[in-house]
């Protein structure tokens, strides 16, 4: 079928993939390497969370101590603490579409997992129109193939549509494929990944 | 973000503290160990943790510790430096509690100067990258509860004469992505966390290497007295600095000055330049070191501290000693110089309202298996709502409060198709059992239910309902309804009237009402009373 890739495609773009971003140094790892139809790359980021607060939780405050007398320390400074997100970006293959798929979770510094709602909110604000059109479609919530829990992912039905667009044109799909949904759900590549896609 | 120091009339160097960051893969790691192998011990583990010098403004230093924590053999991808981990996780939530934190952090500290005087941590700097984590998890809701320590002693105490420098104003343009390429050419990660810098010039070019931090004695690392610290040449003390203030270094430092001024007597009262280098990826994909902090420290020239155990500093007087770091003499009437102040090891984290406490992680969505299946029904039926009927409510039904009167053929088919909706409260009503020729057109019964004359049905029913899904709230009620037409001695005239009240309590505590029995007569009771209480049926 047009834009398909195949799995062996698949391994050699993301080892590709891998090579320019060990010479970035921009954090993409690849987990099972030995089982060839579950290795994926994985890329974690944190920002500043703005939008949630941190609920104090009543089974906590029970377990503080006072030892600021004990630990009176001047050299040190005290910052009030930030919220984060850690967002987790996943490149796996889907075996029953044959294209890459991007898996992706967020979830705030007590280890709450963020709800659909909540993502649908975060996609790119240039998204949104689409998104409350054909959202469902788009970005939704699945079992990880290999992790098995629960994580998003911006759905492969079309992707093969997508990729057909490149065909020939593209050496390394993956990159192409990623660096034009990426930016949906906050994921970007340097403009360094282009070169090696162009030039070959 | 607020930094409040209440020295800065003073100038004394505070450090910005790290922040742990746990991930929930480490929690799913745990789990399984605690499960499979720990079981009911509680011994110290060692860990990884890891931390990056490459970190973006309005973000603080980070600790993280994830399910690699756990590997023997650590490998970091550049930028990121390992940290030493130890992980103790206690039983009970009472346990954790009781546990002497100010004890442990002795403990940590002495660990710490044990390596910092014995001079291996001299010669594998990475050593002085160190946390605990002290842990308890209760593995039936899924809560984590966790307290992080940075063990560092409170000492030397500097005082800056100057503000911090940017490196980018110090540095030329070339110099600060030439130090950048440089440092990340350093393969081994034990290197790139404590490490000397040696700038060179030859006209106009300049040479920039990184040095092994053990080579600290062997080289010029002293200013000499008079020179501008702005000048660009000399020996610098590095550090990879985890946090990106312009104003303060990062933890990882504390203990490298500590190292320092019990390593190198010879230092003491001499200006050095310390470089707290930090990475920048800039746009265009290159990295740079602009950010990074230059300071000008002078290390104290006598501690006012001492040690806890026999060993006295200053260490002014086992310079000879230090050859052989094994041989250290101890003085112990070296009282000139004690105050009285014992050398004192902080470190513990501050949760997120400041104060000394743990901090708890809810992975229940996530972990929890009936919490699971809960969210994933739900979200199949949102999914099929914004595909087919977006004006449907299904909270509505959800929250629906369900009676079936009559749990047979139909009442098994209702229930069924109510849990595929979302309903979340039904009950059951029947006033017999499971028979043998039930199981195969009522579709909640199985064979080992009629045996023994039969399960009641409402029982049966309401069990099978939550074996489907758990979390369903799901009743039997095994109750004869009584019908017109049927006459009703005496005795079973007192069992008629209870029944009758319960059906009412019933009907009253439920929204909807299904008549899903056998007969037409047992009908009308039901619905007389549904239809005074204006109930949906």
């Amino acid at each position: 079928m047009a834009g398909t890739v195949s799995l062996q495609e698949f391994h050699r773009c993301i080892t590709q993939l891998l090579t320019i971003s060990d010479r970035l140094a921009d954090g993409w790892t690849i987990l099972n390497k030995e089982t060839p139809e579950k290795t994926y790359l994985m890329k974690k980021i944190i920002v500043p969370d703005t939008d949630n607060k941190l609920d104090v939780d009543a089974t906590v405050l029970p377990l503080e101590e006072h030892l600021d007398d004990v630990l009176k320390d001047e050299n040190a400074i005290a910052e009030q603490k930030i919220g984060t997100l850690t967002w987790e970006y996943h490149v796996l293959y889907s075996h029953s579409y044959s294209v890459p798929t991007l898996y992706f979770n967020a979830w705030t510094i007590d280890g709450r997992l963020l709800s659909l709602e909540d993502m649908w909110r975060h996609v790119n604000a240039k998204f949104q129109d689409i998104m409350k059109e054909d959202g469902w479609s788009v970005l939704t919530q699945q079992e990880h193939p290999v992790l098995r829990r629960p994580f998003y992912l911006l759905h492969p039905c079309r992707t093969a549509e997508f990729l057909d667009c490149f065909q020939g044109k593209s050496s390394n799909i993956v990159i192409t494929w990623l660096s034009s949904v990426g930016p949906v759900v906050g994921l970007t590549l340097s403009a360094q990944y282009g070169q090696t896609v162009s030039t070959e | 973000m607020k930094a409040m120091s209440h020295a800065e009339a003073s100038n004394i160097l505070q450090y910005s503290p790290f922040n742990s960051s746990v991930d929930p893969s480490f929690w799913h790691k745990l789990s399984h160990v605690k499960l499979d192998i720990d079981r009911l011990e509680e011994k110290v583990r060692p860990i990884w943790g890891y931390y990056s010098n490459a970190i973006p403004p309005g973000l603080t230093s980070y600790l993280h510790v994830d399910c690699s924590a756990y590997n023997t053999e650590y490998e970091v991808q550049k930028p990121l430096l390992a940290s030493y981990g130890i992980l103790l996780n206690k039983n009970t939530l009472e346990a954790f509690k009781n546990c002497n934190k100010i004890a442990l952090l002795e403990e940590l500290g002495q660990e710490l100067w044990q390596n910092i005087t014995s001079g291996e941590a001299l010669k594998n700097p990475a050593l002085l990258s160190r946390f605990f984590l002290l842990t308890y998890a209760d593995l039936k809701k899924y809560h984590f509860y966790y307290w992080c320590a940075f063990p560092a002693p409170n000492f030397p105490t500097i005082t800056l004469n100057k503000q911090p420098l940017r490196l980018a104003d110090v540095f030329s343009e070339k110099q600060v992505t030439e130090l950048a390429k440089v440092y990340l050419e350093v393969d081994d990660w034990r290197e790139r966390g404590y490490f000397l810098i040696k700038v060179d010039s030859d006209g106009d070019s300049s040479c920039i290497s990184i040095l092994p931090l053990c080579d600290v004695r062997a080289v010029p690392v002293a200013i000499p007295d008079g020179e501008d610290i702005k000048k660009t040449e000399g020996i610098y003390v590095g550090v990879a600095d985890p946090c990106p203030l312009h104003d303060h270094p990062g933890w990882p430092l504390r203990n490298l000055l500590a190292l320092l001024s019990y390593h190198c007597s010879e230092l003491v009262g001499s200006r050095l330049k310390v470089l707290c280098l930090r990475l920048r990826l800039r746009p265009c994909s290159t990295w740079s070191t602009e950010d990074s902090l230059i300071l000008e420290v002078t290390l104290p020239p006598s501690p006012t501290t001492e040690p806890p155990s026999p060993e006295t500093f200053p260490p002014h007087f086992e310079s000879e000693a230090l050859d052989s770091p094994n041989e250290l003499t101890f003085h112990v009437n070296n009282t000139a110089h004690s105050s009285g102040n014992k050398l004192k090891w902080v470190g513990w984290e501050r949760n997120e309202r400041g104060k000394f406490g743990p901090r708890k992680m809810n992975l229940s969505s996530s972990m929890d298996p009936v919490k699971l299946a809960e969210t994933s029904v739900d979200l199949n039926l949102k999914l099929m709502k914004w595909r087919l009927m977006p004006q449907l409510d299904l909270d509505l039904i959800k929250n629906s409060r369900c009676l079936l009167l009559g749990s047979g053929t139909l009442g098994c088919s209702v229930a069924r198709t109510l849990l595929g909706w979302g309903v979340r409260y039904i009950t059951l009503v029947d006033n017999g059992c499971v028979s043998y020729s039930n199981p195969v057109r009522q579709s909640l019964f199985t064979y080992k239910d009629s045996l023994n004359s039969g399960r009641p049905k409402s029982e049966a029913a309401a069990d099978a309902l939550r074996a489907i899904f758990p979390g369903v709230e799901s009743r039997g009620v095994q109750l004869n309804i009584p019908m017109p037409g049927h006459p009703i001695g005496p005795s079973l005239l007192a069992d008629t009237k209870t029944s009758t009240q319960l059906l009412e309590e019933l009907i009253d505590s439920h929204d909807v009402l299904f008549l899903l029995m056998d007969s037409r007569e047992s009908r009308w009771l039901p619905t007389l009373i549904a239809a005074s209480k204006r109930k949906v049926r």
